[in-house]
């Protein structure tokens, strides 16, 4: 294996580890997932989207430019679900939620 | 896209057609470069603009219908979830070496494109069987975007754009065979590109659809 793949490679154990780490907190979440679990399931997830983008498609070696919107994009997109989670959380349960 | 087929492909990219230990190489091989075409980033942009939409969308009807969607979201095998993550990682990984041993002119570069399309067809049959699954078990698809629909409309455009990957990549490889496959090298980075958006969708969809309940 060479140098550059056994970079790869590592990204790719990474990868695996973090998604491990997701689904294990997921799964044991019983009832509506808290705000604090939510946020570091999507910061993580949005960890990997990154080293996909950086490592993967090699944006990493890219002119600024293309980093730059692509980091926007997802630090935007993070975000933005942040915050759709949060005001989620923020409503009451119960109500009127099946009229 | 023609000019990628017809082996127009000049090199002004230094990683390309010289000795790799040079130090010279190794100088510019910290040049920056655009992996795949300019023009291709642009359709990436607005593939995953679509789809930043498509999940923001989701997230707010899940806040006005919170009750149901997290007792539809239970009826999902956050197991299949991760197996197919798993899946599409791995089938990336292979993908992102076949692309670097084109460039660097290495061996072997069909055989890592094959276990890229492999791991992409696994991922095809394993979603199969999760839709069969679920039909089968006669889940509620009634209501305005209720979470069986939202989960059908997100994994299924996903799913389209795992095949026509898939197809991509199949042409990627046929190039990849060819005399002098480093002329396509364009065509198979744009291809990979693609494969890795559609893998990083992927990731995004099983947090927000497997994971967060």
């Amino acid at each position: 294996m060479y140098k550059e793949e056994k970079y790869l490679a590592i990204i790719w154990l990474v990868l695996i580890g973090v998604s491990l780490l997701s689904w294990k907190a997921g799964a044991s979440s019983v009832s509506a997932a808290p705000l604090w679990l939510v946020v570091p399931i999507l910061l993580l997830t949005f960890t990997k989207v990154r080293f996909v983008v950086l490592d993967f498609m090699e944006v990493r070696h890219a002119p600024i430019q293309l980093r730059l919107i692509l980091e926007a994009w997802l630090a935007l997109t993070c975000l933005a679900l942040v915050l759709g989670y949060s005001l989620d959380l923020c409503l009451p349960t119960t109500g009127n939620a099946f009229d | 896209m023609a000019h990628w087929f017809s082996g127009e492909y000049r090199s002004s990219n230094p990683d390309v057609c010289m000795d790799p230990n040079s130090e010279t190489s190794e100088a510019k091989k910290q040049a920056k470069r655009i992996p795949g075409e300019a023009e291709f980033w642009l359709f990436i942009m607005g593939d995953l603009l679509v789809f930043t939409v498509l999940f923001l969308f989701y997230v707010f009807q899940r806040k006005n219908n919170l009750a149901q969607f997290q007792v539809d979201q239970a009826l999902l095998s956050q197991n299949i979830g991760l197996l197919n993550t798993l899946i599409l990682l791995t089938s990336s990984l292979l993908v992102a070496i076949g692309v670097q041993r084109l460039r660097l002119q290495r061996q072997n570069v069909s055989r890592f494109l094959i276990g890229g399309i492999f791991f992409g067809i696994f991922f095809v049959v394993v979603k199969a069987l999760e839709y069969r699954e679920k039909l089968v078990s006669g889940i509620d698809l009634s209501g305005e975007y209720s979470f069986f629909m939202l989960y059908f409309a997100m994994t299924g455009i996903h799913l389209a754009h795992v095949i026509l990957g898939i197809l991509v990549l199949l042409i990627a490889l046929n190039l990849s065979r060819k005399e002098q496959p480093i002329r396509y090298l364009k065509f198979v980075e744009c291809s990979a590109i693609f494969w890795h958006m559609v893998d990083l969708l992927w990731l995004v969809i099983f947090a927000l659809l497997y994971v967060i309940r």
